[in-house]
C-alpha cells in the first residue's frame, strides 16, 4: 500500500469531467466504483481507498470549485443544487433540497451535526435486527468522525442574530434550547452555507473526504451520469454512464466501468431510481419505498429589535424540547432566508408586503422540522420519476404542534408579527391568536410551502431480507458485490439532522467490504 | 401517477390527468429510457421549480380548454380588450410578449410599491429585463403556463374587474382590487397569481440594486477578503 500524495490544497482537484474529457469513450476498471460522491460515497470511498482499494467515485453533478460559489442562490441552485434546486413531491408542494455536485448534500447543507438519536437506534435493533447499532458501540465511529471534521458545539461567537431570538424566546418559556454542533473550522460568519461555503470553511465532502480519497489514489468523475449497474448473473460487475456538457446536455464521452464492487451513494432519491434501471428486484418490494421527507416549515417574525438576522452561522442554535418521543417529535433551528426566498413568506404584495420587506434587518426565521413516517415512495415507469409523498394525519398533526410552538417562541422573544408559511403568509400577533390562526389552517396539499433538506428510507436497511433492501453490511439481499450507502439505508426516520448518521452508516459499510 | 418532476435543463412534458410529467431529453428516441435524468440545457431552475409546482392547477385539461375559450369569446366579442398601453415587444427584451411586459409592469408598480417607502424605486432596479432573462431560462412548457395564465388573468378582468377591459387597461385602484380577487379566488386563479408573484419577487429582490434598505449584504467573501482555506489536511484518524 502506497502512503498517501496529499493534494496542494488550493488547486483543483484533478476531475475528469466534461470540460477535459478526451476521446468519445471512457473505460475504466477498479476494485470499488462508487455512483456518489457525498455524505455516503465519499466517506465510504476515503475509508476503502486508504485500506489501499482502487477506487473510482462517480457524480453525476459538476464540480464547482469554491472560487465559483457565488453566494447568490439562484445561481448556486443552478450549479449545486438536484433539478437546479426544483426538485418536488408529485404535489408540487414540498421542495425537496438535494446537492447535485462532487461533495453532494455536504457541499449546500447548513453543518447541523448530530449523532443517530437513541430512540431511531432502538427502532432499529427493536424492529429491524440491526444490534450491533448501539450508543456505546457506535460511539468510537463517531468521535473519529467528528475529530475529522472539525465538528465541535458552536461559540458564542458563532450564534447570529438570528439565533439568538430563538434562544431567548425558548428561555422565556422555559424551553430546552442550545448551540448546535456544526463540522466548521475557523467559521467566517458569512452566513452562506447553504450556498455552498466560499472560503472552504465548511468541512464538506468536497474539501474533505473526496480531496482525502484522492491522495489515497481514488479517482473521481463528475457531469457523470450513471445509467446503470451491470451484473453478471446476480453479480454486479460495473457500471455504464454518459458524460454530458452540464451546459448544453450534449454527450462528450460514455463511460463504462468494470468493478469488483460497486457501491451505490447517490441519495434517497437517485439510488432506488438507479437500482430500478438496473433492473433489481428485493424479495419485499421494498425498493424506493418507506420514503420519509422529514419535511420543514420556514416560520418568520417581524421583531422589536434589530436582528441582522443573515450575517453569521446560518444555523446557530436550535430548541430540542420536543424532540422526543411522546413530546411532539418536532425541532426548530435557526436560519435565515435571503430576500428573494423571504419575500415569498410575507405578506404577498402591495404596501403591507413593502413595509415588511423594509423590517428585513428585524426578521428572524426558524425552521421546523418535524418527524414524519416513512410512508412515501419513489416510482419510476422507465422515463420518469415521481416522488410520492403526502402529509399523513399524524404528520399533520404535528405540524399544527409545531407551528404553534414556534410562534410562541417569536412572541415570547418579543415578535410583533409572526408569519406562517402559507401561500400569503398568515399573520400572528398575540399568543391569543395562536390556537385559532393553526387550527383554522387546512394543511391539505399545496396549503403550506414546505421543504425537505433530508430524505432518508428508500433501500432500508435490516436483518430480514423481507422488510428490507440492504442487509446489516450493506449489501443488497440477492446480488453479490452491490452495496447501498446514503441515507435511502435509514430503516426508520431520525428527527435530528442525518449528516453524521450517513458518515456513519458509510463508514460502517466501509468497514464490513473491508472484512472489519 | 402524477408527477411534477423538475430536471437539471430542458426538460420535455406531457400533460397527464393530473399535471405535469417530466419527460427525457430530446435525445430520448436514442438513448431510450436511460436519460431521463440527464443533465440537460441550462435555465433558471429556482424559478423553473417554483413555476413548476406553483402553475401545476393550470395544467389541467379543463383549465386549458376553459382558459381558451374564455380567450377567444372574449377576443371576438369585446373591443373593450383592445390595449390602452403598448403592448409592442421590446428590443433587448426578447423573450416577453408585448403583452406579458405589460401586465408585469402594472404587477410590478402593484406590488412593490416604492413610491412611498424606501425600498428602492422599481425603476431603478431592471425588473423587466430581470423578468426576461429569468423567463428566457425557463423550459418552453413551464414557458407556455406562464403566457396561459397570464393571458387569462389579463383578458379576465374584461369579464370581472367591473370595469369590461383588460386588466393593463384598469386604473390604479380597480387594478388592485382585481389582482385581489386573483389572490384570494380559487385554486387556479391563485396558482396564476403565485406564478406571476414569484417572477415579480424574483426580478425585484434578486437583484443586489433592490439590496440596500434592506440592510442586506450580499456576497461578502470576496468583498471582505476572507481567506480562502482549501482542502483540509490528510487527517490522523
Amino acid at each position: 500500500m502506497n502512503p498517501p500524495t496529499e493534494l496542494d490544497r488550493h488547486a483543483p482537484l484533478p476531475v475528469l469531467d466534461a470540460s477535459n474529457v478526451q476521446g468519445d469513450l471512457v473505460s475504466l476498471k477498479t476494485d470499488v466504483v462508487v455512483v456518489g460522491s457525498g455524505a455516503g460515497g465519499a466517506t465510504l470511498a476515503y475509508e476503502l481507498a486508504r485500506a489501499g482499494k482502487s477506487v473510482i467515485m462517480v457524480e453525476a453533478g459538476r464540480y464547482v470549485r469554491s472560487k465559483d460559489f457565488s453566494e447568490h442562490l439562484p445561481d448556486m441552485f443552478a450549479k449545486t443544487y438536484q433539478d437546479g434546486g426544483g426538485q418536488t413531491n408529485a404535489d408540487g408542494d414540498i421542495m425537496i433540497v438535494q446537492g447535485r455536485c462532487v461533495g453532494g448534500s455536504t457541499v449546500v447543507n447548513g453543518a447541523v451535526c448530530f449523532r443517530t438519536p437513541e430512540a431511531a437506534l432502538r427502532d432499529w435493533r427493536d424492529e429491524f435486527g440491526l444490534v450491533d447499532m448501539t450508543t456505546e458501540r457506535l460511539a468510537p465511529i463517531f468521535e473519529a468522525l467528528e475529530r475529522r471534521l472539525g465538528v465541535h458545539v458552536n461559540g458564542a461567537h458563532e450564534i447570529s442574530g438570528n439565533s439568538r431570538v430563538l434562544l431567548q424566546g425558548c428561555e422565556a418559556l422555559g424551553w430546552s434550547a442550545h448551540p448546535v454542533s456544526r463540522n466548521v473550522k475557523d467559521c467566517a460568519l458569512s452566513g452562506f452555507c447553504f450556498h455552498g461555503c466560499a472560503s472552504d470553511r465548511k468541512q464538506s465532502a468536497l474539501v474533505t473526504h473526496v480531496p482525502w480519497a484522492m491522495a489515497h489514489g481514488a479517482k473521481v468523475l463528475a457531469d457523470t451520469f450513471v445509467e446503470r449497474v451491470r451484473f453478471e448473473g446476480r453479480r454486479a460487475v460495473g457500471i455504464t454512464g454518459q458524460m454530458r456538457d452540464p451546459f448544453t446536455g450534449e454527450i462528450k464521452a460514455r463511460v463504462h466501468i468494470d468493478a469488483e464492487r460497486v457501491v451505490v451513494a447517490a441519495g434517497p432519491i437517485q439510488t432506488p431510481l438507479l437500482l430500478f434501471r438496473s433492473e433489481v428486484k428485493d424479495q419485499g418490494g421494498h425498493l424506493g419505498r418507506n420514503l420519509a421527507l422529514h419535511p420543514s416549515v420556514l416560520i418568520t417574525a417581524d421583531m422589536e429589535q434589530e436582528v441582522m438576522g443573515h450575517r453569521g452561522a446560518s444555523v446557530g442554535a436550535c430548541c430540542d424540547a420536543f424532540v422526543e418521543p411522546g413530546a411532539g417529535r418536532f425541532l426548530f433551528e435557526g436560519g435565515m432566508p435571503s430576500p428573494e426566498v423571504l419575500a415569498l413568506h410575507l405578506p404577498a404584495h402591495g404596501e403591507e408586503h413593502a413595509e415588511t420587506m423594509l423590517r428585513y434587518p428585524h426578521i428572524a426565521a426558524t425552521a421546523c422540522l418535524i418527524w414524519d413516517r416513512n410512508n412515501g415512495s419513489i416510482s419510476y415507469d422507465g422515463k420518469v420519476k415521481s416522488i410520492d409523498y403526502r402529509l399523513g394525519d399524524e404528520e399533520k398533526a404535528r405540524l399544527r404542534l409545531g407551528l404553534a410552538a414556534g410562534a410562541r417562541i417569536f412572541l415570547a422573544a418579543g415578535a410583533r408579527s409572526v408569519f406562517l408559511p402559507t401561500p400569503t403568509a398568515t399573520r400572528i400577533r398575540s399568543p391569543e391568536e395562536v390556537g385559532n390562526v393553526i387550527s383554522a389552517l387546512s394543511l391539505d396539499p399545496g396549503t403550506m410551502q414546505m421543504i425537505s433538506y433530508h430524505p432518508q428510507g428508500t433501500c432500508r436497511m435490516g436483518a430480514d431480507p423481507a422488510r428490507s433492501v440492504v442487509g446489516p453490511d450493506g449489501a443488497v439481499f440477492g446480488y453479490e458485490a452491490l452495496y447501498v450507502a446514503d441515507a435511502s439505508l435509514l430503516p426508520t426516520a431520525i428527527l435530528l439532522n442525518p449528516q453524521m448518521t450517513v458518515y456513519m452508516m458509510a463508514a460502517r459499510v466501509a468497514a464490513r467490504m473491508l472484512g472489519q | 401517477m402524477d408527477a411534477a418532476c423538475a430536471h437539471g435543463g430542458a426538460a420535455w412534458v406531457r400533460i397527464g390527468p393530473r399535471g405535469l410529467r417530466t419527460l427525457t431529453a430530446a435525445d430520448a428516441s436514442a438513448y431510450g429510457p436511460l436519460v431521463s435524468e440527464t443533465p440537460q440545457a441550462p435555465h433558471d431552475p429556482s424559478l423553473e421549480g417554483a413555476l413548476r409546482r406553483t402553475l401545476q392547477p393550470w395544467t389541467r385539461r379543463r383549465v386549458i380548454v376553459g382558459a381558451g375559450l374564455a380567450g377567444l369569446t372574449v377576443l371576438l366579442g369585446f373591443r373593450a380588450c383592445a390595449p390602452r398601453v403598448s403592448t409592442e415587444a421590446r428590443p433587448g427584451l426578447p423573450s416577453l410578449t408585448g403583452t406579458q411586459l405589460a401586465i408585469f409592469e402594472r404587477l410590478f408598480a402593484l406590488m412593490i410599491p416604492t413610491r412611498l417607502g424606501a425600498l428602492v424605486p422599481v425603476a431603478n432596479v431592471p425588473v423587466l429585463a430581470n423578468a426576461d432573462a429569468a423567463v428566457a431560462r425557463l423550459t418552453p412548457e413551464v414557458r407556455l403556463l406562464l403566457q396561459r395564465a397570464m393571458l387569462a388573468f389579463d383578458l379576465g378582468a374584461i369579464v370581472t374587474s367591473g370595469e369590461g377591459t383588460r386588466f393593463i387597461n384598469l386604473g390604479d385602484d380597480a387594478a388592485a382590487a382585481y389582482l385581489s380577487q386573483w389572490q384570494h379566488g380559487g385554486e387556479i386563479r391563485r396558482a396564476a397569481y403565485g406564478g406571476m408573484r414569484q417572477v415579480v419577487m424574483l426580478s425585484y429582490y434578486s437583484d443586489p440594486a433592490a439590496w440596500v434598505p434592506l440592510s442586506y449584504d450580499g456576497p461578502v467573501t470576496e468583498s471582505r477578503g476572507i481567506v480562502r482555506l482549501g482542502h483540509a489536511p490528510l487527517p490522523e484518524v
